[in-house]
């Protein structure tokens, strides 16, 4: 099989535990906001003391910290801007991800040692706007999510930046960056991380005074990005970084969809192609079990029509399989000590993921509280139980509903 | 000296805004949200009109452009600068490159109508050699006055017009047409309007080949506020007159040039008074938004 160097997989965390989940499943770096500076206002987000954590974790497990720096900072916000990369530079992270040249501009002459990855918000999507970030020490560009797979692939012909490109996950219905809608409609400022999703609103239609919207009201917001079906073209390009979104998704999405991508990826390189994309179906089925939100392959396949927006009436389902998050394992015992999410009784098929491994489909069988009493169901989150397994359950693995149908297990 | 730049509907308007300083034209090969996109043809023929009324000529290139995109603004770079306009609006640091590379870089105006929000992002803009910068409409008349206090380099803002709050590829209304089945006449027609269901406001929406582009629900006006911009080191004050009438432009050009003069009135109440139809506003002017309410 024809050499290529593996891509980086880059995935999203919202705090310290949803970090750890995704390098334990397989993320190869992860980037995180901090308290100040960072679009994304409502995720959780990372004091200082939490990076250094997240260094120190993701160096046992040879993994990499960016951290977002990607507001477009108003006057009000430039102070405390070099104490901050300071500090971020004395934590040890790996990479920034800024918007604002002021930001990168600052990172350099302060001598910061982390690399400066231009975000996205930025929309850039030829090589030769890469070009002029490159001159200012940018050594990565998240390329602007309007590229095609045959832009991408004229863009890495003429760079000799490192590219990174998103694979899953929420897109902006605008050009990162070029819109203040929430502003206008809800004094939100989508370029300090208080969009509003007005996107994702109802609206009328008017054409020359005439309303078109009767029967069906007007709406803009895209689907969510889904690569897998290109991700071996991605792949093919020599792509450096394939980036997950969502810092405000849980950690059993985390697990799961990093776990596909990295399953993918992994079985890309050592068994081709080929073999990868004939377990697509599979790997697509994986992604369901966490995901409520419609996909599309988005603009890498080319223009975008109606079949890659959201229109009135398709409507978000609340998914309530994943039961379960494994606090630890007793081999002697053969028992699992959990903290449960969503309702669930005893006595159900089940399937555990577990990180970097296939998924283990088995019978719960009966809960017992930490007293050791037998009970039926759970109904509350945050319940601790323990469960009889007989195979190793991990701690940090997850446990979800089977649905009967004639899915294969990965 | 302050530069008052109307966006033209038509090759004619050069006679019609007759107290603008300047013209900001474009073809929408090139150039996103503009009230009219002119051929070549029609450029040469405003450059003349405009060369004969002692005018400025502005050339709007602002759209963020691809890879296959590129060879066409480079040529089309090389027209404009053979055709000898004044400067050259962007957003897109390819345009920047590619004007380096044909030594224009001193043409440039950086407009990319968000993102320019700061003091100290506008005096980096400005350091790469620029001609000015515009800042964003999305700051405060406050913020708008202490940035182009403490920039060395020109600045300007748009002070008349629908604003722009929303550019995509997507063609939204195409999209929206088709999932439907309506029939209608959509593209790039200036007379769609979308109306939040809980919000009075009408916003033009405008799609082209290129995409789309969603504006403000009222028509920003910063009669009131005008005094304090000519008193600051602000130098470019745009009018666009997309979704405008002439006349109103005309009439707001003639109010701008009054208070400029020293004279005192009520315009704004003046021109609402005459145009009675348009909702006017003040933008972002007095207005913060902020990370999440």
């Amino acid at each position: 099989m024809e050499q290529r160097k593996k891509p980086e997989l880059l995935a999203p965390a919202g705090d310290l535990s949803k970090l750890k989940i995704a390098i334990l499943y397989g993320a190869d770096a992860v980037f995180v906001g901090g308290k100040k500076f960072s679009l994304r206002a409502k995720a959780s987000n990372f004091e200082l003391e939490d990076m250094k954590e997240a260094v120190l974790f993701a160096k046992e497990h040879h993994a990499r910290i960016y951290v977002t720096v990607n507001i477009y900072p108003h006057n009000e916000d430039l102070d405390g801007l070099d104490e901050y990369l300071l500090s971020l530079d004395e934590v040890g992270i790996d990479a920034i991800i800024a918007s604002s040249m002021i930001v990168v501009s600052r990172a350099h002459q302060l001598g910061c040692k982390f690399e400066v990855h231009l975000s996205t918000q930025q929309s850039t999507a030829s090589s030769l706007a890469g070009e002029f970030w490159k001159e200012l020490g940018v050594t990565r560009i998240v390329l602007a999510r309007e590229t095609t797979l045959e832009q991408i692939k004229v863009f890495k012909e003429h760079t000799t930046q490192e590219m990174e490109v998103f694979i899953h996950g929420g897109m902006c219905a605008a050009f990162s960056g070029r819109c203040v809608l929430s502003n206008n409609m809800a004094s939100r400022d989508a370029n300090r991380g208080g969009c509003a999703h007005s996107c994702r609103w109802y609206y009328d239609l008017f054409e020359d005074g005439i309303k078109k919207s009767d029967n069906h009201p007007f709406m803009f917001a895209s689907k969510d990005l889904m690569a897998l079906p290109i991700l071996g073209d991605l792949i093919d390009i020599g792509i450096d970084s394939l980036k997950i979104e969502g810092r405000m998704k849980s950690h059993h999405y985390i697990a799961t969809v990093v776990g596909v991508y990295r399953r993918f990826i992994d079985e890309y390189f050592e068994k081709g192609k080929t073999i990868a994309e004939q377990h697509l179906s599979d790997y697509m089925n994986e992604i369901q079990k966490c995901e409520n939100r419609s996909s599309a392959t988005g603009f890498l396949t080319g223009d975008v029509t109606f079949e890659g927006g959201i229109f009135a009436g398709e409507s978000e389902q609340p998914i309530q399989d994943f039961i379960a998050y494994v606090l630890s394992y007793d081999k002697g015992k053969k028992q699992a000590l959990i903290e449960t999410r969503n309702y669930f009784t005893s006595f159900i098929q089940v399937e555990a993921i577990l990180p970097r491994k296939e998924n283990h489909r088995f019978m719960l069988t009966q809960l017992y509280t930490e007293e050791g009493q037998p009970v039926e169901f759970s109904n509350r989150p945050n319940q601790k139980f323990y469960i009889d397994v007989d195979f190793e359950l991990p701690a940090h693995a997850m446990i979800r509903k089977v649905h009967e149908k004639n899915e294969k297990v990965l | 000296m302050k530069d008052f730049i109307v966006t033209l509907q038509a090759v004619q308007d050069v006679e019609t805004f007759l107290l603008a300083d300047s013209f900001l034209i474009g073809n929408e090969r090139f150039a996103t949200r503009i009230p009219h996109s002119f051929s070549e043809e029609e450029m040469q023929e405003i450059k003349q009109k405009t060369t004969q009324a002692g005018k400025r000529l502005y050339m709007n290139v602002n759209r963020i452009f691809f890879d296959d995109d590129l060879e066409a603004v480079e040529a089309h770079l090389l027209w404009i600068k053979q055709l000898g306009v004044d400067a050259i609006f962007f957003s897109d640091m390819a345009v920047f490159v590619l004007a380096r590379k044909l030594g224009m870089v001193d043409k440039l105006v950086y407009y990319s109508e968000t993102q320019m929000v700061n003091y100290q992002d506008c005096q980096l803009y400005l350091d790469l050699g620029i001609q000015a910068v515009i800042l964003s409409k999305e700051t405060t008349l406050d913020d708008m006055l202490i940035t182009s206090g403490k920039v060395s380099g020109k600045t300007g803002i748009l002070i008349h017009g629908y604003f722009h709050m929303f550019y995509s590829k997507r063609k939204v209304l195409r999209n929206y047409y088709q999932k439907y089945e309506l029939d209608g006449n959509y593209h790039g027609s200036r007379k769609i309007r979308l109306k939040e269901k809980t919000r009075e406001d009408l916003y033009p929406v405008y799609e082209d080949d290129f995409g789309s582009n969603i504006f403000s629900g009222h028509c920003l006006s910063s009669l009131k506020d005008f005094k304090a911009m000519i008193d600051s080191p602000l130098k470019m004050f745009i009018l666009d007159s997309i979704f405008l009438e002439q006349e109103l432009v005309v009439r707001a050009l003639e109010y701008y040039h009054a208070i400029l003069e020293g004279k005192d009135d009520d315009y704004q109440a003046l021109l609402q008074e005459e145009f009675p139809e348009v909702p006017f506003g003040d933008g972002f002017l007095h207005h913060k938004t902020d990370l999440y309410k």
